[in-house]
């Protein structure tokens, strides 16, 4: 009876991490779908300016910029949606030829290691960065003047859904040590 | 106690005009040279523009006067940080020291724009005397503050050169629509000419131009755009620069650092950053001298008639005033200019027209300064 | 820690590091990490700053938004199938003569290494086609995967080039020029690799015989039209991005721009424009295009601590320091630069070796655009060098499974010699690189 509850329990915090593992993929997976269409605005945006310039000779105050933020935000915000693909260039020449636990350990300590060290960091320094930029109502220098701080935003989120789906492959990881797959 | 010098009246009494103020600050004060060894790290947003020599020579004024106890090391442009992040950089304390045109700033705060260059603004005499004399110095310092930095002037270029271009432009109508690349203020301005302003970055610039892409840029002063080879594919340059009657830079170090340099340190950086300031303007001018005569090779220069350019003044006054209602802090700064412009107006007309023109100039009529 | 060592060291714990499997992008960040906190001075949060301040630089660089322009032109045009259509009009135009179709791979690859601006897209779709093909006529299997993997790498060297696009937001050189400049070196090695096959299968057609006679029935009026219509669409790319650039229609970044609509067109015209298409044509350039910038994220991190640490002064003022004259010195650079195309890929390298580099270049006196195209040309070999080359792997992707790893190991050496003769003569005949920009550009 003890022993059946304790079980329960046990499954259940397990559950709740399998769960996180999922939900982390599916947002992420979700959330990537739509990033990786802000490549068709950026396509419009920078041959609306040539034709703008070229053709009605006015170049706007704003393709500019909007050409950049969209770049911006395009890649950093999919940075979780590659690495949920594993599409992060890797060397496993050596690793691919270790035995397939050896190879889930090294996943595991290369991510305390390596993975939460540096993306950790950075992530971090992003928070500071923007919350520095809010702080300012910083505004880019610019005729058009955009708000900044709406754009450097765009760094700590980023980061952080990366830091996220790391940690999520860090379970998923853990649980293959144990034998099971989520 | 009265000794016999002063019993002694003179037959007039001179009385002493004008004080030294630093003479009053440093009466008495006991120097002691520190043993302390110091480095620091600097970048600056230059590339490969010799604006970087500025921070260089600031550098090694300091080395030298320091007796290589306050090392700065410089580094090229984004070794450390990328151009423009030199700034929060060292409002960090990442880097220690930076060097920049602070209006590159103008995100931060409009009223750094005011101690880098004016349309029709300051000049490098009248930057240096309102800067050192007029109160510029703390001014510039207060808007530095909040970002954990103190600065100095280091270094002003003289007055830019106009726009290179490929269309003769001189006139007010000829600038309608005219497809140009500046930044700053200036960008605004042009805008509100009837001009489309494009804010090509850099490297962008010279394919851009050539291409058509657009018809004219500003840059800088002669010497800083003649490696650019703009002139080797425009027709003309359009003067005389009024976005820019002169291009000021500072340096600007982290607040803690500053602190904790020991007063002797401290009065060489302030000392060195005064002496690069005298020695930049006197170094591109000279080479300035060089560009233009390399440069009129290719293209003609042509002037904006007197119209154009009291046109372009009103359009600047308009827009400055304009920005002072809306942020006080360039409203202080430009008002002080102004003050101070319009204080040195009587002396500037009256010592007129004796201006160093060659002899024969002279005589032949030349007396305008 | 002296600047001699930092530089040793940090260059040992990332060679160790990178073996480890994991994303080479982070490895270098977290180098960076270890490497500021032990010797930059001063609290982590300056340190970390850093690294804010390098992502969001990359994030403002108006050149880099290019690359995922050119990543979606190339997916867009994967998507049209339009390599089909020329791969099948070289093999009927070329079959006949031995080593025809190896020669006709190359030459649908230079086509398209002036259309597109990466590799990988277009050495899969061309390598799909042409690897059962070549096979089937009786191919040597190190002579095909060696054709596929060389040609492929053509995409990055030909302009346009998101290789180049970088290069020159790297070091502030015009993109238009180094696209100038690589042009000729980019062709000369697609000749080379033609007139190798050419001569290697006319020596022993067992190693790429010509069709069968059988199968040569096509009349002339026949290949005339299969050529009009398989290079119009590519032609019709190459106006839209490198004629707009010469023509001064675009900045580099909006050519990208132009040919990422043209290559949409080009699907349009094709009836494969669907939305499905388009997703998949999009999320393919975000995980490219992400993979990209996150290595440069890594990449600017390691730079920065290591330029910060006095590492890259160390490494310059050796490389001076030698007594040897200045064209020793530029070899002994590339043969750094390829050797580390070995294990690393092409950003990884450009990210560590050029604010090393080009101050030393510079120092010698060589021109930057002429080292720059040399530096290129020599990182287009990193695609082919193993153990790690991406071209390499490309192919094993969509290889069939007698094509072992050895095998196109092998197939690729002659062809990784053939890159060496192209940048030799680089070096030894200078205008090879400075004739095109120089008279597009002046100076
Ligand atoms: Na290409
Ligand atoms: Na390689």
């Amino acid at each position: 009876m003890l022993r059946g509850l304790q079980n329960n329990r046990c499954t259940g915090r397990e559950t709740a991490m399998k769960k996180f593992v999922r939900a982390v993929d599916a947002f992420n997976e979700f959330f990537g779908r739509y990033v990786a269409l802000l490549i068709l605005p950026l396509v419009f945006v920078v041959c609306y300016e040539v034709v703008a310039r070229k053709l009605f000779r006015s170049p706007t105050i704003w393709a500019f910029e909007v050409t950049v933020w969209l770049y911006g935000a395009h890649f950093l915000l999919g940075a979780a949606y590659t690495y949920l693909h594993d599409r992060h260039v890797r060397i496993d020449i050596l690793s691919q030829k270790l035995p397939s636990r050896v190879q889930v350990w090294l996943s595991i300590i290369t991510f305390v290691f390596i993975f939460v060290p540096f993306v950790g960091c950075l992530s971090y320094a992003a928070v500071m960065y923007a919350a520095h930029s809010w702080a300012g109502w910083e505004h880019s220098w610019s005729a058009w003047k955009p708000p900044l701080y709406l754009y450097k935003t765009v760094m700590p989120v980023g980061l952080i859904l990366l830091f996220v789906q790391g940690l999520a492959k860090f379970v998923r990881d853990i649980y293959r040590l144990k034998g099971e797959e989520i | 106690t009265n000794s016999s010098a002063q019993e002694k009246k003179p037959d007039k009494k001179i009385e002493k005009f004008g004080e030294d103020q630093r003479v009053k600050e440093w009466k008495g004060k006991k120097w002691t040279t520190s043993d302390k060894k110091i480095t620091w790290r600097a970048s600056d947003p230059w590339g490969g523009l010799i604006f970087h020599d500025f921070l260089v020579h600031f550098a090694d004024s300091v080395r030298a006067a320091s007796g290589g106890r306050l090392d700065i090391k410089v580094f090229q442009t984004g070794a450390i940080v990328p151009a423009m992040e030199v700034f929060d950089a060292v409002s960090k304390g990442t880097l220690d020291c930076g060097h920049a045109w602070s209006g590159y700033w103008k995100g931060k705060n409009e009223a750094f724009v005011a101690f880098a260059s004016v349309p029709f603004g300051l000049d490098v005499e009248g930057y240096n005397i309102w800067y050192y004399e007029r109160g510029g110095a703390k001014m510039l310092n207060d808007l530095y503050a909040p970002h954990n930095m103190v600065s100095f002037f280091c270094g002003n270029a003289g007055q830019e050169l106009g726009i290179h271009s490929n269309k003769k432009a001189v006139k007010m109508e000829d600038f309608k629509g005219m497809k140009l690349r500046t930044v700053g203020w200036y960008q605004d301005i042009l805008n509100l000419l009837g001009a489309n302003v494009t804010p090509l970055p850099g490297p962008e610039i010279y394919l851009a131009l050539e291409r058509g892409v657009i018809d004219g840029c500003e840059f800088s002063s002669p010497a800083i755009n003649l490696p650019q080879g703009y002139h080797e594919i425009t027709k003309y340059v359009i003067e005389p620069g009024v976005h820019q009657p002169s291009v000021q830079t500072d340096v600007f170090i982290n607040k803690k650092k500053w602190e904790e340099l020991p007063d002797d340190l401290k009065a060489i950086v302030e000392i060195c950053a005064k002496e690069t300031q005298l020695w930049a303007w006197a170094w591109i001018e000279n080479l300035n001298v060089e560009a233009i005569e390399k440069m009129g090779k290719k293209v003609e220069y042509v002037q904006m008639d007197d119209a154009t350019i009291i046109e372009f003044a009103k359009i600047s006054k308009k827009y400055l005033d304009d920005l002072a209602a809306k942020n006080p802090d360039v409203k202080k700064v430009m008002d002080s200019q102004e003050k101070f412009k319009k204080d040195f107006a009587p002396w500037r007309k009256m010592r007129g027209g004796v201006a160093p023109w060659p002899y024969e100039m002279v005589i032949d009529g030349k007396l305008y300064q | 820690m002296n600047p001699e060592t930092v530089a040793l060291f940090m260059f040992g714990t990332l060679f160790v590091v990178l073996f480890l499997g994991h994303p080479l992008a982070f490895s270098l960040g977290a180098t960076a990490v270890l490497y500021g906190l032990i010797g930059w001075g001063g609290s982590p949060d300056q340190i970390f700053g850093i690294f804010a301040n390098k992502t969001y630089g990359v994030m403002e660089e108006y050149v880099l938004v290019a690359v995922p322009l050119f990543i979606f032109m190339a997916q867009m045009l994967d998507a049209s199938g339009v390599a089909e259509k020329l791969f099948h009009t070289m093999h009927v135009l070329w079959g006949p003569v031995r080593g025809g179709l190896g020669i006709a791979v190359v030459m649908v690859c230079t086509v398209f290494a002036a259309s597109t601006g990466v590799v990988g897209a277009t050495e899969v779709a061309i390598g799909l086609l042409a690897a059962p093909n070549l096979l089937k006529r009786g191919y040597d299997i190190p002579m095909t995967a060696g054709c596929i993997c060389a040609g492929g790498t053509l995409g990055i060297l030909i302009p346009p080039s998101i290789m180049l696009v970088v290069y020159g937001g790297l070091t502030n050189i015009s993109v238009g020029k180094l696209f100038a400049a690589a042009m000729l070196p980019g062709l000369t090695l697609s000749a080379l690799y033609m007139t190798y096959i050419a001569v290697r299968c006319g020596l022993n057609p067992e190693m790429g015989p010509p069709l069968p006679k059988e199968e040569r029935t096509h009349t002339v009026k026949q290949k005339m039209y299969m050529i009009l219509t398989s290079l119009v669409p590519p032609m019709f790319l190459i106006l839209m991005v490198l004629g707009s650039i010469v023509a001064g229609v675009a900045t580099t970044t909006e050519a990208a721009g132009l040919g990422a609509l043209g290559a949409t067109i080009l699907a349009l015209v094709y009836g494969r424009l669907t939305w499905d298409a388009i997703v998949d044509a999009s999320t393919s350039t975000l995980k490219i295009t992400s993979m990209v910038m996150v290595l440069f994220l890594g990449g600017n991190a390691f730079q920065s601590i290591f330029m910060g640490l006095g590492g890259g002064d160390s490494v310059s003022s050796l490389l001076l320091g030698l007594e040897v004259s200045p064209y020793a010195v530029l070899f002994i650079m590339m043969g750094i630069v390829f050797f580390l195309g070995m294990f690393i890929d092409w950003l990884g390298i450009l990210l560590i070796v050029i604010p090393v580099f080009t101050p030393v270049a510079q120092e010698l006196g060589f021109d930057p655009l002429w080292f720059g195209t040399l530096i290129c040309v020599n990182l287009q070999m990193a695609f082919l060098t193993p153990p790690f080359g991406y071209s390499l792997f490309y192919l094993r992707g969509i290889a069939p499974p007698e094509m072992t790893m050895g095998l196109i190991y092998k197939g690729v050496v002659p062809f990784i010699c053939l890159q060496w003769v192209g940048l030799i003569a680089c070096i030894v005949y200078p205008p090879l690189v400075m004739y095109l920009p120089t008279a597009l550009f002046g100076e």
